[in-house]
């Protein structure tokens, strides 16, 4: 948490670790919300000023930690714009709910400038309040009954070259959705907008 | 950074959240909507639904309920009691309890299964459902039971509800069978956490070593009469909810499953085909029927248990096998147990209990029908909904769905007689030969059949006579009577909706036509008749003397009223009869025929009070209104609508007060108008300046006129207020329709006179480039567009006259009816006579639309002015080309018409070398007649000055004929530069401000001349504009005299 405690100010590479820890922790929190994983199989921990449930599945966490290193390198290039959690149900592989994070990163800033002029705390509350909004979405979403599984979708620069272990796919839109812009934050180098989209689902 | 919408967020602690999720948009209304408003849209929205659910007469009332429900759901989010949620949920299933077509119907469960969530015992909710016979082949019941007893422990229930399910082939069968394999899932990852918990025996499940109490968990409470919960408050004290959030929840599963092992033989048999359960299950329904017939003997509160309804099982009864198993292995505490009354339950609540029991009760219980108590209001109307209404409300609803019913059966009414009258006039235009004659239009509720005895209007059929007379029947007295209750009806209509008025409206009309297509209120029709009436009449009078007016106050009083009265029948033989009659309507007529009529229902419509307010004050204005003009059309007479009223622009005042009275329909105008200076243009009439019916579309300002009731007139000159107000749009000031109309209303000899002019009927057609355009026979194929002005169009086409023959066409389609155009150019031939034949010779034709005017010039000038000279010629050219400008203008302004808007766009070239160079003006739209309106003073409105765009001009110009003289130079100036001129006042006058020296010194020999003569034309000085024109056409004239000849030759080669 205070990684960057004492440094003065953002620097692109402190911006990049930031922004994926947020992702690390945010992925889990959304995974343990919905349902995907069974709810004992998460712990918590504090994190932002807040107890996130992260997960202990050994599988899972060596992905998704796979995932967030993958990311920071991308920050740290600026090439990626938006990062999907896609959720969709085992049985039917319908897209049920789709969060989507826009990630602007802002090109002029280099591994040599000079770190801007931010917070940590600023942006750890910010952060905060985006995993606490996560967390109070359940006011509107609809109960995911079946079971469902999730994809992680990254949006990146055209040229890119696909590494190893990802592979192209869709965009992975829900059918007939709601949508729901949450809070975003920004570290002054990238700024993350984030979003729920969901499917109206009637009564049984 | 928190965004607006967050409410959400805020409040999501209020926020009950449901199984199929929220609507946000919903959610953030109902989040910050202000407590309390009466008046809020939720609450007119659920009214709306109440009295959906009272006066719905369609067959499926359980889906306003049903909608109803949804909606609250989501609309309260908080639930609670605002939302009325319980009670709408009881009704709505009491309502349709004993419906056995709804049993089937997964709306209906849906309702059911929602009810369940406010009984405090569901799973009686749940049998009790089950045994009516309710869903029973529906998935959704036995999963949704099944889950109940899964949150209360009984796993063993919930299998054999599944098995039971399945068993039944519920549909949607798949996804029963998904939910039973969770709930085996869920059922054997207990099993199996438990039994590697009882391996390793005394450690605890838990890695932190301890069971942790959780917080907020809900506690099973022990106790008969005060239910008192355990001291210890983990484990086995814990109500389980199989799903959710809960850490806490493995534990207590696990700990259930312990609990419940006896039960299960688990060892041998994994649950997914015990038959033990089987067993079990194939108990549970019988035993439930059989507990169906069982009269209990508890004693229900003022209900009486007939036989054959309810079931009045209690959980005790369904738990008889299991319940005191459970409690024994679970009861921990050493609590002895002692009778529990769950509705007695005292602890911590500060509602009075019993209130949830009673809701399956409510609904159980059949309605006691006592024989000799007979209700006598409507009860059901009252109560049938969630809410109560009140006797108002439901006569309000009742009264709207009449109004609807009946005016739609007018609608239908109406149509048919027009269909059938359409009809009959077809067949006497085809008959007859008419004339112009004398009738008084009436009513046209009745069959025109009697049209026969009474003069027969006259109809243009290949002659454009401007008088066409509606077709009247006489209609005999009984039928006013049965007409004018119809207008109280029509009158009492609130919505009535004339959206359509086409059809409404007889078909003898056509103002009609016209105002009904304006209007949507409800009141055209009588008005419009009625002036109509008053139209013709004077009319006669009219064309046979002069302005024989006579305007009597009463007639003009009995205007004002007639909107309100029919003119009674006499046949309109006899006017002096109609003159009596007249008379005699006085001011009851307007009262007493809104007898049953709110006076202004629409709160838009003042007309009445308008109309009213011509009685009580002085003086007293009438609002000038457009002409129509109602002329048949040759190529239009198929149409039906061929016979109509005729107002003509003669100005005699009953025709104004007439028109006045229409002009009265007029929404939203005030009696409070100003005078314009057009009022002064009353040549002919005594007072009043305006007949035409109103267009409400475009009335930006109205003018009123004194009317002529008081014999006085008192309009103002105000020109200068109004034409000071140009904003430079054509349609304002000076230039706007209204006043147009009003001035062409106003001449002597009628427009519709002219040959040539032409009333189209209906909407002007579409005129596009590269399209056809047929107007009766002649079709014209449009080429190109040539101009487009304010509000008008004009096009190059051609029109085949036969065989091969083509003949050149100029088109303007103005969106305005007015046939300015058409005016200007008869007014001009007139004037000039014969010398008109060089410039203005081609023939013009007018169609008049309602929407629009389309002038068809023959003409042989198919070459834009603009696009000649885009090779920037020489100057003996433009030397010719001035020349024929000046002599044109001169001509114009010797006949005191002032073109305004003299510049290349709107100047078309003849290509004929036989007459080469000749132009043409193509476009009238700016043109003011001196002889019509002499007031105009103002510049500022002249495209051509706001081409210019020199200050120094409008200080300037004396007399607006200049404004022609600064057109001409605009265009030289143009054609020499190819830019606009710019115009600097000095000391010797308005001078052409020289860019560049350089230019001019081309040309040396001519470009003093130039100078000159631009000197000239802008200092005009005290002069004549006649006579300056003239001059400095001599003077161009011998400056280029040699090359005069040349031009012409050289012109062909500028083709």
């Amino acid at each position: 948490m205070a990684k960057q405690g004492t440094l003065s100010g953002i620097t692109l590479k402190g911006s990049a670790e930031l922004v994926a820890e947020f992702f690390s922790f945010g992925i889990n929190s959304i995974l343990y919300q919905r349902g995907i994983y069974p709810p004992e199989t998460f712990t918590r921990v504090t994190q932002y000023n807040l107890s996130i449930f992260v997960t202990t599945d050994p599988k899972l966490k060596s992905y998704l930690n796979n995932v967030v290193l993958q990311l920071k390198e991308w920050l740290f290039q600026c090439t990626v714009q938006k990062l999907v959690v896609v959720i969709t149900s085992l049985e039917t592989n319908e897209v049920l709910e789709r969060w989507q994070f826009d990630i602007e990163c802002d090109k002029t800033a280099s591994e040599n400038s000079t770190p801007r002029e931010k917070s940590i705390k600023v942006i750890q509350d910010e952060i905060r309040s985006v995993i606490r909004q996560i967390t109070a979405s359940v006011t509107f979403l609809p109960l995911l009954e079946t079971a469902c599984a999730f994809d992680l979708l990254i949006y990146t620069d055209k040229d890119l070259e696909v590494p190893e272990k990802w592979e192209e796919s869709g965009p992975q839109m829900v059918n007939n959705s709601e949508e729901v812009r949450l809070r975003s934050f920004t570290t002054t180098i990238h700024k993350v907008n984030s979003m729920v989209a969901y499917k109206k689902i009637d009564t049984i | 950074m928190a965004e607006g919408g967050d409410e959400w967020e805020l409040c999501k602690e209020n926020v009950q959240p449901l199984k199929q999720g929220r609507t946000i948009s919903a959610l953030q209304e109902a989040l910050s909507q202000q407590e309390g408003t009466s008046h809020s849209p939720i609450h007119q929205q659920q009214q709306t639904f109440e009295t959906e659910i009272r006066f719905c007469n369609g067959d499926d009332p359980l889906d306003i309920w049903d909608r109803y429900i949804k909606w609250t759901q989501q609309v309260f989010p908080q639930g609670g009691k605002e939302s009325n949620l319980s009670t709408l949920l009881e009704r709505a299933v009491t309502a349709f309890k004993n419906e056995t077509k709804y049993f089937g119907d997964h709306r209906y469960l849906s309702l059911w299964i929602k009810y369940a969530e406010f009984c405090s015992q569901p799973l009686d909710l749940y049998s009790y459902v089950h045994s009516q016979g309710i869903g029973t082949q529906l998935a959704a019941l036995y999963i949704s039971w099944a889950e109940e007893y899964e949150s209360q422990g009984n796993v063993k229930r919930a299998d054999a509800i599944f098995q039971e399910g399945l068993k039944c082939k519920a549909e949607p069968f798949d996804k029963l069978q998904y939910h039973f394999r969770n709930f085996q899932a869920r059922l054997s990852q207990q099993i199996m956490s438990s039994m590697a918990e009882s391996c390793s025996d005394d450690t605890e499940s838990n890695p932190d070593g301890e069971l942790n109490r959780a917080s907020l968990a809900e506690l099973k409470f022990k106790g008969k009469k005060k239910a008192t919960v355990p001291v210890i408050r983990t484990g086995p004290s814990l109500k389980s909810h199989a799903r959710g959030l809960s850490l806490q929840g493995s534990n207590l599963v696990r700990n259930q499953q312990k609990s419940s092992l006896p039960v299960f033989d688990e060892n041998e048999v994994v649950p997914t085909e015990s038959e033990s359960i089987n067993r079990e299950s194939w108990m549970a329904p019988p035993s439930i029927r059989e507990k169906e017939n069982e009269q209990d003997p508890r004693k229900w509160s003022k209900t009486k248990l007939s036989g054959a309804a309810c079931s009045a099982t209690t959980s005790l009864n369904n738990k008889t096998d299991f319940v005191p198993f459970v409690e024994e292995s679970d009861q921990l505490s050493v609590i002895t147990p002692c009778k529990i009354n769950s509705s007695v339950n005292n602890v911590l609540s500060a509602r009075k209990p019993g209130k949830n029991e009673d809701l399956l009760e409510k609904v159980q219980v059949e309605p006691k029908e006592e024989g000799d108590i007979k209700v006598m209001y409507c009860k059901q109307l009252l109560y049938g909904g969630a809410s109560e209404f009140c006797f108002e409300e439901v006569r309000a609803e009742l009264f709207r769905k009449k109004a609807f019913s009946a005016l739609d059966e007018k609608n239908e009414q109406m149509r048919r007689e027009i269909e059938e009258k359409q009809k009959l006039v077809q067949q006497l235009l085809a008959e007859r030969q008419l004339e112009t004659s004398q009738v008084l239009p009436e009513r046209s509720q009745s069959e025109p059949d009697c049209v026969s005895s009474t003069q027969a209007p006259k109809l243009n059929l290949n002659d454009q006579r401007t008088y066409e007379e509606p077709e009247f029947g006489a209609f005999p007295t009984p039928r006013n009577v049965k007409s004018m209750d119809f207008l109280q009806e029509v009158a009492s209509c609130e919505d009535q909706c004339l959206s359509d008025g086409d059809v409404f409206v007889p078909p003898h009309y056509k103002d009609d036509l016209v105002v009904a297509e304006c209007f949507q209120g409800g009141y055209t029709e009588p008005f419009s008749r009625v002036s109509a009436s008053f139209t013709i009449f004077d009319e006669m009078e009219a064309t046979e003397s002069k302005a024989n007016c006579k305007p009597t106050v009463s007639t003009a009083l009995n205007n004002v009223l007639k909107p309100a009265e029919y003119v009674s029948s006499a046949p309109s033989t006899d006017q002096a009869n109609v003159q009596e009659e007249i008379e005699h309507m006085n001011e009851d007529g307007i009262l007493s025929s809104c007898r049953n009529t709110t006076f202004c229902p629409s709160l838009d419509n003042t007309i009445e009070f308008i109309t009213a307010a011509k009685l009580v004050s002085t003086p007293f204005c009438g609002i000038p209104m457009e002409r129509t003009n109602l002329c048949t059309d040759n190529s239009v007479c198929e149409e039906v609508t061929a016979s109509y009223s005729n107002l003509t622009k003669v100005a005699t005042p009953e025709v104004k007060d007439s028109e006045f009275i229409q002009a009265l329909m007029i929404k939203k105008l005030s009696p409070i108008m100003e005078a314009s200076l057009e009022d002064v243009r009353l040549s002919v009439s005594s007072g009043s300046s305006t007949s035409s019916i109103a267009r409400l579309s475009s009335i930006k300002e109205m003018t009123v006129t004194e009317e002529t009731l008081y014999g006085e007139f008192t309009c103002e000159k105000r020109s200068c207020n109004e034409s000071d107000r140009m904003p430079g749009n054509l349609l304002e000031g000076s230039w706007s329709t209204e006043v147009r109309n009003q001035l062409l209303s106003n001449i002597s000899t009628p427009l519709s006179s002219y040959p040539g002019f032409y009333t189209g009927i209906g909407k002007m057609p579409i005129v596009q480039e590269s399209c056809e355009l047929c107007l009766g026979d002649e079709v014209f194929r449009i080429e190109k567009e040539v101009l487009t002005t304010d509000n008008a169009k004009i096009f190059l086409g051609q029109l085949k006259t036969g065989g091969e023959d083509y003949r050149h066409v100029l088109i303007k389609a103005e969106y305005e009816p007015l046939a300015w155009d058409f005016y200007i150019d008869t007014q001009i031939k007139d004037r000039l006579g014969d010398d008109s034949e060089k410039y203005f010779g081609d023939e013009c034709r007018c169609f008049l639309y309602k929407n629009g005017c389309l002038t068809i010039y023959s003409t042989q000038n198919t070459s834009r002015l603009q696009d000649l000279i885009l090779n920037r010629p020489g100057q003996d050219l433009i030397a010719f080309f001035t020349m024929n400008l000046l002599k044109m203008v001169e001509q114009m302004h010797n006949c005191q018409m002032v073109h305004g808007d003299i510049s290349l766009e709107t100047l078309l070239v003849k290509e004929d070398p036989v007459s080469a160079g000749v132009l043409k003006v193509a476009d009238f739209s700016y043109c003011v007649d001196l002889t019509l309106q002499p007031e105009v003073t103002c510049l500022s409105g002249f495209r051509v000055i706001r081409n210019i765009q020199s200050p120094d001009i409008m200080e300037e110009c004396a007399s607006l004929y200049q404004v022609d003289l600064l057109g001409i130079a605009n265009t030289v100036y143009k054609m020499l530069k190819g830019r606009n001129i710019q115009i600097l006042k000095d000391d010797s006058g308005l001078n052409v401000v020289q860019e560049d020296e350089e230019e001019l010194k081309e040309n040396d020999e001519k470009s003093s001349v130039w100078h000159d003569f631009f000197k000239k034309i802008l200092n005009p000085g005290t002069s004549s504009t006649v006579t300056v024109l003239s001059e400095l056409y001599f003077e161009i004239e011998s400056a280029f005299k040699d090359s005069l000849l040349l031009i012409l030759a050289l012109y062909s080669d500028y083709d």
